[in-house]
């Protein structure tokens, strides 16, 4: 199975919602601010369930969030 | 730093403190003393209880999912405790190895070992346990941001 990389736009998408904080987001889909900084830097790759959530915070689909890259 | 992590970090300075102090005793007194010597064996039976207890207290209510722990970790620390089942799990294999090695090459001409060392098997495991999983927990971190 070909290694994939999960990428994601959550930086991009924070600065275009009037700069939203990490504690904003992590307080809005209800997870620690330490997890967002580590989904954001793509050193984890959130639950379905959270990428959900995220996705939902910026009023945007999954996959204008994460994109899958093999 | 999360909850989780600074309490991995608190419950190592703890118990690598106490482990050092029982291997001290065990190495000061002698092993094979353990039973013969009453002050030495609840110093060290009290020190490693207050290990355990201080791990209960410290790391044991995250692996609750009730609770109000609940607040203060998410889907990440759980991973994160997940994953240090492995760290446990090569911790304690570790140190069945480094038991079995030792008494064997210093007990093999006798036959026997003396009948303190499941004992002490035993309470080392727990310490091991302990340790390894918040070694296990500070990996985890370290390979999840």
């Amino acid at each position: 199975m070909p290694k994939a990389e999960i990428s994601n736009r959550i930086r991009r998408l924070r600065f275009d919602h009037d700069e939203m904080t990490q504690q904003e987001l992590a307080d809005r889909v209800g997870c620690t601010r330490q997890t967002i900084i580590a989904v954001e830097a793509g050193k984890y790759v959130p639950s379905l369930s959270l990428a959900f959530q995220i996705a939902k915070a910026f009023g945007v689909s999954v996959e204008e969030v994460f994109q899958y890259e093999e | 730093m999360a909850p989780l992590q600074k309490r991995a970090w608190l419950g190592i300075a703890i118990g690598g403190t106490i482990s050092a102090a029982v291997l001290g005793i065990l190495i000061i007194n002698g092993a094979t003393s353990f039973y013969d010597d009453n002050m030495m064996r609840w110093t060290v039976t009290g020190l490693i209880i207050g290990m355990l207890a201080a791990w209960a207290v410290l790391i044991a209510p995250f692996s609750s999912s009730k609770g109000r722990m609940k607040a203060l970790y998410d889907e990440r620390d759980e991973a994160v405790l997940r994953r240090a089942s492995g760290a446990q799990l090569w911790g304690i294999i570790g140190a069945l190895l480094a038991w079995s090695i030792a008494l064997t090459e210093i007990y093999w001409d006798q036959g026997t070992i003396p009948i303190v060392f499941p004992y002490l098997i035993f309470w080392s495991i727990l310490m091991v346990n302990t340790l390894s999983q918040g070694i296990g927990i500070l990996i985890g971190y370290r390979r999840m941001g």
